[in-house]
């Protein structure tokens, strides 16, 4: 069946197929959008604000905080440049005040000097003294050793004292000059101009006679008797020997 | 806004038009059209009753009568009538129950809707449907 269309119905398929232009009307859009929701937690709006406070702050405590170590840093090294230019060098105060050199104690120069070893005999004799440092030096050698510079003062003990003899003078080697000593046998003269690496190369010898001599005080009067000029070297090997045996 | 005003040219029934009818806007017609009709824009109508003998060119083509020539739609395509000759179209395609088609149905890309392949160029789909009477 044929069926006609009138005009309406014809300007309604065209307008069915009519490209309307698209036109997206963004602020309208926007005014008729219903207000957003509120969000959940107002925590996050309180601490933002917070944070931006703190993050204001952030950068000038940083260039305090900065400035504060540069000015203490500048102080210190300020106050070592005055330091270093104020005071006197170490060479103006040896040139201004010379201190008189310490000379070493007559013990540790007879200790420097002293070429036997340690026997148990030296300790016998000493047995009842009390084992003090001072008390094992014999007040006679210091008075020797004090009289010895001040008649003829060689140029070498006016020097400075060098470390070898600093640490010769320690009290640390005062118990091994007492008993050379109590010998008499070494003098001022002779401690300055022998060498010193000899009594610094045996400290195990020396104590091991030192322990020999406490463990076995009785043997010591038998050996005192026997004359001072036998060679030390040969006579400490038997006393050990002998303080061994006994032991067992 | 102001709506866009359509401009659409008919052709009634009783109307015999004697060579090519070129518009840029949509036309419907009810007439009988002896040439072709290039459209630019719009639908192009051909209403229940109208008969094209030639090229029927445009963005929107409804075919509901008769075309007896290649038909060529750049954007969309519905039949509801009688097509005899090749189709040509780019986008979709609409067949309703009194379309009847033959010829060669090929779907090409769009520039190739505006002019027409010479004769013997390969189609690949072949269609021919018959259009399902309604009472």
């Amino acid at each position: 069946m044929r069926r006609t269309m009138d005009i309406r119905e014809i300007q309604a398929l065209h307008a069915k197929y009519a490209a309307q232009p698209v036109v997206i009307d963004i602020n309208g859009h926007v005014e008729a959008m219903p207000a957003l929701p509120a969000p959940d937690g107002n925590r996050s709006r309180i601490a933002l604000p917070r944070l931006g406070r703190l993050k204001r702050l952030v950068r000038p405590v940083a260039i305090a905080v900065a400035a504060a170590a540069l000015a203490a840093g500048g102080g210190v090294s300020a106050a070592k440049l005055w330091r270093a230019l104020r005071a006197p060098s170490y060479a103006e105060l040896m040139h201004e005040a010379p201190t008189p050199a310490p000379r070493p104690t007559p013990a540790a120069a007879s200790a420097l000097t002293s070429t036997h070893s340690l026997t148990a005999a030296d300790f016998a004799g000493s047995a009842s003294a009390p084992t003090g440092t001072l008390a094992s030096v014999d007040p006679r050698s210091l008075t020797a050793r004090q009289d010895a510079p001040s008649t003829n003062p060689s140029p070498r003990e006016q020097a400075a004292p060098s470390d070898l003899d600093k640490a010769a003078a320690a009290p640390i080697r005062a118990p091994r000059t007492a008993p050379v000593a109590h010998t008499g046998a070494p003098t001022a003269a002779s401690a300055t101009t022998e060498p010193a690496p000899q009594p610094a190369a045996s400290p195990k010898t020396a104590l091991r006679h030192l322990r020999h001599g406490t463990a076995r005080p009785h043997a010591a009067p038998a050996e005192n008797t026997e004359p001072a000029t036998q060679a030390p070297a040969t006579k400490a090997p038997a006393a050990g020997k002998s303080g061994d045996v006994q032991l067992f | 806004m102001k709506p866009k005003t359509i401009n659409v040219t008919l052709l009634a029934t009783g109307l015999v038009v004697q060579g090519d009818l070129i518009l840029d806007h949509g036309m419907s017609t009810f007439a009988l059209v002896s040439g072709s009709i290039i459209s630019t824009a719009g639908l192009l109508h051909i209403g229940q009753g109208g008969m094209i003998k030639g090229k029927v060119q445009g963005e929107i083509v409804r075919i509901d009568g008769v075309v007896e020539g290649d038909v060529h739609a750049r954007d969309m395509l519905e039949i509801n009538g009688v097509v005899k000759g090749n189709v040509y179209y780019c986008g979709t395609i609409r067949l309703g129950p009194q379309a009847a088609l033959n010829g060669q149905l090929k779907r090409v890309p769009r520039e190739l809707t505006i002019e027409a392949p010479t004769a013997g160029a390969p189609v690949t789909d072949n269609t021919n449907t018959t259009a399902l009477t309604t009472s």
